[in-house]
């Protein structure tokens, strides 16, 4: 049966999303190669003079760019930036991030909603970065928004599923997909969120710090379809205390 | 002019003729001029002013 995975009007077959930031250009090829990624987050920033190599040059063409308002402190600079990326021509998608806090880069809820509700009424498919919180993700639904993307733990940090017990919530109350952005630093925390019920996963700095970048985002390719087969085939059951055996207790030694 | 917040000679041109000159990637910019964005389209049809204050913009790596 195929798992197609539905967002923004699209059909995707891969649930890794990368990020593209901290990579050398023809790296970029070769992690979203390996890691059969569909989905692409880029940065708008001003370009130099007499700059000939583009990133766009090192994506393969079957990939869907997700540009992203990284740099804006408030909604009305995320909007500015995301219809600045429109016009570059790369499709209507944008992952809106605001921050002002430049600590641990969180993001900024109520100025997220707000831009998420501008930009859905222009017909952009929103994908808003925040912190995991029921009520922020209820009005990003009301505001329109394609997906919500809670973080696992501060940009960067590699630290993983932190905020696991409050994404399973957006899990289970949500009628979006739950993208987890942010933190995940290995392919079994990856797998984990899969595991959830979460839609996706996005992945920059595990990759980009890894010892073999190409190979680490293969090895989250594979964990992220584990995970989501794992979730479809509808993991087990915990016991609360004691054990179960496994192999029958009687029919040998018993007597 | 203003490029890219920082002061830059006048040009006596359109924007695709300053792009062109300049090295940039027409295809792969996107241009902001006191606020409005000017698409690859419009490049050709937008004659620079002395007063100009243009941001050049493309996309790059980012999470």
């Amino acid at each position: 049966m195929d798992d197609i995975f539905q967002l923004g009007g699209k059909t995707f077959n891969s649930r890794f999303i990368l990020g593209s930031g901290k990579f050398s250009l023809p790296l970029v090829q070769a992690v979203t190669e390996q890691g059969g990624a569909q989905m692409i987050t880029l940065a708008l920033r001003r370009a130099n003079a007499g700059g000939q190599e583009n990133i766009l040059d090192f994506i393969p063409p079957n990939v869907t760019i997700i540009p992203n308002t990284s740099g804006a402190r408030n909604a009305d600079e995320a909007v500015r930036i995301a219809r600045l990326a429109r016009a570059l021509g790369c499709g209507d998608f944008v992952k809106v991030e605001i921050m002002r806090d430049t600590r641990y880069l969180l993001p900024e809820n109520t100025e997220t909603i707000r831009a998420t509700e501008i930009l859905a009424a222009e017909g952009f498919a929103v994908l808003p970065y925040v912190y995991p919180d029921l009520a922020v993700a209820r009005a990003l639904v009301s505001a329109g928004a394609a997906a919500v993307m809670p973080l696992g733990a501060p940009i960067g940090s590699n630290k993983g599923l932190l905020t696991r017990d409050f994404i399973e919530i957006l899990v289970h109350e949500v009628e979006l997909p739950i993208i987890v952005d942010a933190g995940i630093g290995r392919p079994s925390q990856a797998c984990e969120a899969m595991e959830l019920g979460c839609a996706a996963v996005m992945c920059n700095t595990a990759v980009a710090s890894a010892g073999d970048p190409a190979a680490m985002s293969r090895a989250f390719k594979l964990a992220i379809e584990a995970g989501r087969a794992a979730y479809l085939a509808g993991p087990g059951r915990v016991l609360e205390r004691g054990a179960e055996a496994s192999s029958p207790l009687t029919g040998f030694l018993d007597d | 002019m203003i490029v890219n917040g920082k002061p830059a000679e006048d040009f006596a041109g359109t924007l695709l003729e300053y792009l062109q000159q300049h090295g940039y990637r027409h295809d792969c910019v996107v241009v902001e001029r006191g606020g409005e964005i000017i698409t690859h389209e419009q490049f050709a049809c937008v004659q620079l002013q002395a007063d100009d204050a243009l941001n050049i913009l493309h996309f790059m790596g980012g999470g």
